[in-house]
């Protein structure tokens, strides 16, 4: 029996004539009924994601909670926003980390030095999300502790003291006048605080 | 009687039934034209080897710190992600494996992921490819961008799509194992196409539709910034220092270039989910496209993304032009082979032929890839064995962009045989009618003489058929489909000799189809206007295979009894009837209605 055959006629000899009529009257309408309407929902799905992000209307966002569910499951659920509203300032992440022997040693997360160029990404987007609207105050105290104990984790560091570090875009004007990319003016540094790693 | 009883007896309910009936089905028409008719399954090919790749290397990277990124303590700790993620269905592996064996698991899925690449197993590891996928992304969500958000669809339609029916090692696999059971019988093997495939083209159309929805809302999104209306929104990409891989601080000094790159950047997304389907701005729209995410790759350090951006622009290209230069690639391929006595020659070792031959660089898979000949899968004691078959008709890959009208003109495959010399025997029929009803009346009739008769309800249904399973005859009843179409299958079912089934076609249709002008007709190749008994279709048939009734006697079954034994059973309705306007009632029995629902 070629595997090609339609299921039905594999099956056919075995099931009563009756199921056989049925199935070939109603199951290839149901099964074409059926993707369309997943096809359907699909689509709604995959607009109605990244269109339920606020500012949204109260419609789409309720409409959103019929698709939500599918959209996450599948890893659909994205807003697309590439670099939208606007380009912004850069949000990094400063820390000193004491070493057991006493002496110190500074970073930066992102930095040039992290190959290769997608595993920097990752590590600038973990900092971009300390800027995001998406935590909560206690959630982003938690990512901060999270960063804290993967620094000492993958330091042997015993503390670590954390910045969050904001890199101001510059302006043409500014930039035609001589300014450098990485003026140490552009940089605004606000304190996370201090962590030990017995503590995290 | 109520009502609804009423209604439906009132004369002219069947004409307003049918006539709805027919709007409903030109609605519907467009729709599963655009999502089911079948496409060449070439670009899914290829955007299963380049994804495959992106794929298995954004893998790779995420294992450079596999703890730090996934595990309990990593930047993105269990506790923080099962907060973020408390109130959503998001999932992943990663949650159910155990800390000592997450090494292990990582490396499991490189390998899965480097075998879905190759097209090794791909029904199964595509699905893999795609779980995997989403899992690494979901257990490290504060990690994303968008390379992860395209790897996510693009595994997902690669997953819906036959994406390793080409250019994959289950292919080589399969043509391996034909080829090689051919020269260990002495024969040639064949080479066979690959039919178009209506999964292939819903999982294209899902890619790209998904970027269409994307560069909208990317759009919009841009739109409520004030700097893509000032126009300084690409200054302040490449100005960030900590995106930028080039120093273009240059472009401060040109202004009018950062506000013209803005502007180009906002209308070409605004207008590609609209300019990209019209053929001739197809591919002006995709190398703007391509340009922009160059740059993104080669300015902004985002090569990944970028790059994964390009591969899903690959739906974009018809599967014939890609196929082209796969055949140019291979052109150029094997004259370098032949130098270096890489390429086995009739001497060498039928396991060395069958794998070369497998790869289908001599042929360059012009006739697209191959499968074990029928007669192999469905032996059939009343067959002859295969012969060397003739070549095929012309290939025509249909376009996964529909163009209006869309016309689908896959390849007719038959096995390539002469069939004089099968017959007489037991003949087999492909019946081709979209009524179910009609369906089951004509094929129980074919059967109750003697025949062995299939059906199917649409022209790329019998295609794919055809390639698949030897038949006779060919009896299209149904006059659903549109008459460039049947002329054209008809057209390749003549073209193709005696390869090919001989085939009787019933038109008539309500779109003022009312002769056989424009079909060609041979003596294996019958066009009527109107309609026929089933017995003079049944001679028809019998007419153009060279058969008699006699011929098919031994075949015949006895006549079926009541339930009660007594009384013959009722025969089937006696006429078929392609045309849409009721025919005088010539023969001995009620005549039916047509495809389109013309009233009996």
């Amino acid at each position: 029996m070629s595997p090609r055959r339609p299921l039905l006629s594999a099956i056919a000899p075995l099931v009563p004539p009756g199921v056989v009529r049925v199935v070939r009257r109603w199951g290839r309408p149901v099964g074409f009924v059926l993707v369309n309407v997943w096809l359907v929902y699909h689509l709604v799905a995959i607009i109605l994601a990244p269109w339920s992000v606020p500012p949204a209307s109260r419609l789409v966002q309720n409409s959103w909670r019929a698709v939500g569910a599918y959209d996450q499951l599948l890893f659909l659920n994205h807003g697309y926003h590439y670099f939208a509203p606007e380009p912004g300032n850069s949000t990094l992440l400063s820390y000193v980390l004491e070493m057991p022997d006493g002496s110190l040693r500074t970073g930066r997360i992102p930095n040039r030095d992290i190959h290769p160029r997608l595993l920097y990404h990752r590590h600038f987007m973990l900092t971009e999300y300390l800027a995001s609207d998406d935590l909560s105050p206690a959630l982003r105290q938690e990512l901060v502790k999270a960063m804290a104990r993967e620094l000492c984790r993958e330091n042997q560091a015993h503390r670590v003291t954390l910045s969050r570090v904001s890199h101001r875009l510059p302006t043409m004007e500014f930039v035609r006048a001589g300014g450098a990319l990485d003026d140490p003016e552009s940089y605004t540094e606000e304190p996370l605080g201090t962590f030990s790693s017995d503590e995290l | 009687m109520n009502f609804a009883q009423r209604i439906l007896q009132w004369p002219g309910s069947h004409r307003l039934r049918n006539g709805a009936r027919r709007r409903a089905l030109a609605l519907y028409d467009p729709w599963r034209q655009f999502w089911f008719t079948p496409a060449d399954p070439t670009p899914l090919a290829v955007m299963r080897i380049l994804f495959g790749g992106m794929l298995l290397y954004t893998q790779f990277v995420w294992g450079l710190n596999l703890e730090g990124f996934v595990g309990a303590d990593g930047w993105q700790g269990s506790t923080l992600v099962r907060t973020l993620q408390s109130d959503q269905f998001a999932w992943s592996f990663w949650w159910w494996i155990p800390h000592g064996l997450h090494f292990t698991a990582h490396l499991l899925c490189l390998v899965i992921l480097t075998l879905f690449m190759l097209g090794a197993y791909t029904p199964v590891t595509s699905v893999l490819a795609y779980l995997i996928t989403i899992s690494y992304s979901s257990r490290a969500p504060m990690a994303n961008y968008g390379l992860d958000q395209i790897n996510g669809l693009a595994a997902l339609y690669l997953a819906i799509g036959p994406s390793g029916s080409r250019l994959s090692i289950d292919r080589w696999r399969l043509r391996y194992r034909a080829a090689r059971k051919q020269f260990s019988l002495g024969r040639e093997p064949v080479v066979m196409p690959v039919e178009p495939s209506a999964r292939a083209n819903l999982a294209l159309r899902l890619v790209q539709v998904h970027l269409c929805v994307i560069y909208v809302f990317a759009c919009l999104s841009k739109l409520q910034g004030e700097s893509w209306w000032s126009g300084t929104a690409i200054w302040q990409a490449v100005s960030n220092l900590e995106y930028q891989s080039r120093d273009v601080t240059w472009l401060a000094w040109y202004p009018w270039l950062v506000n013209l790159l803005t502007h180009v950047t906002i209308a070409w997304e605004m207008t590609f989910w609209a300019l990209v389907w019209r053929p001739m701005l197809r591919p002006f729209v995709l190398a703007v496209g391509t340009a922009i995410h160059l740059g993104i790759g080669a300015f902004m350090g985002m090569w990944t993304f970028g790059l994964a951006v390009i591969f899903a622009y690959v739906a974009f290209i018809p599967g014939r032009q890609i196929s082209a230069i796969l055949r140019r690639a291979a052109q150029l391929t094997v004259p370098l082979l032949r130098s270096l006595h890489a390429v086995p020659d009739s001497s060498a070792s039928i396991r060395a032929r069958a794998a070369w031959f497998a790869l289908g660089l001599d042929t360059g898979d012009r006739e697209r890839t191959d499968r074990e000949p029928a007669e192999e899968r469905s032996p059939s004691p009343m067959r002859e064995p295969s012969l060397v078959p003739t070549p095929v008709v012309a290939e025509v890959v249909p376009s996964p962009i529909a163009e209006a009208p869309h016309t689908t003109v896959a390849p007719l495959n038959g096995k390539s045989r002469g069939r004089a010399d099968l017959l007489p025997t037991r003949p087999s029929v492909l019946l081709i009618e979209g009524r179910l009803k009609r369906q089951a009346e004509v094929q129980e009739y074919f059967l109750k003489h003697g025949f062995r008769c299939s059906v199917a309800s649409e022209l790329h249904q019998a295609r794919s058929m055809l390639a698949v399973i030897d038949f006779d005859v060919l009896v299209v009843t149904s006059s659903w489909f549109l008459e460039h179409e049947l002329s054209e299958f008809h057209d390749a079912l003549i073209g193709g000799g005696p390869a090919l089934p001989a085939s009787v076609l019933l038109v008539g249709s309500p779109q003022g189809r009312s002769d056989a002008q424009g079909f060609q007709e041979s003596p294996r190749h019958r066009v009527l206007v109107g309609s026929l008994s089933l017995r003079e279709l049944r001679l028809l048939v019998l007419e153009v295979l060279g058969l008699t009734e006699e011929s098919l006697a031994p075949f015949v079954a006895r006549p079926t009894r009541s339930k009660n034994g007594r009384h013959p059973a009722p025969s089937a309705p006696a006429t078929v009837e392609a045309s849409p306007s009721p025919q005088p009632a010539t023969h001995d029995s009620p005549s039916v209605s047509d495809g389109n629902g013309s009233p009996s």
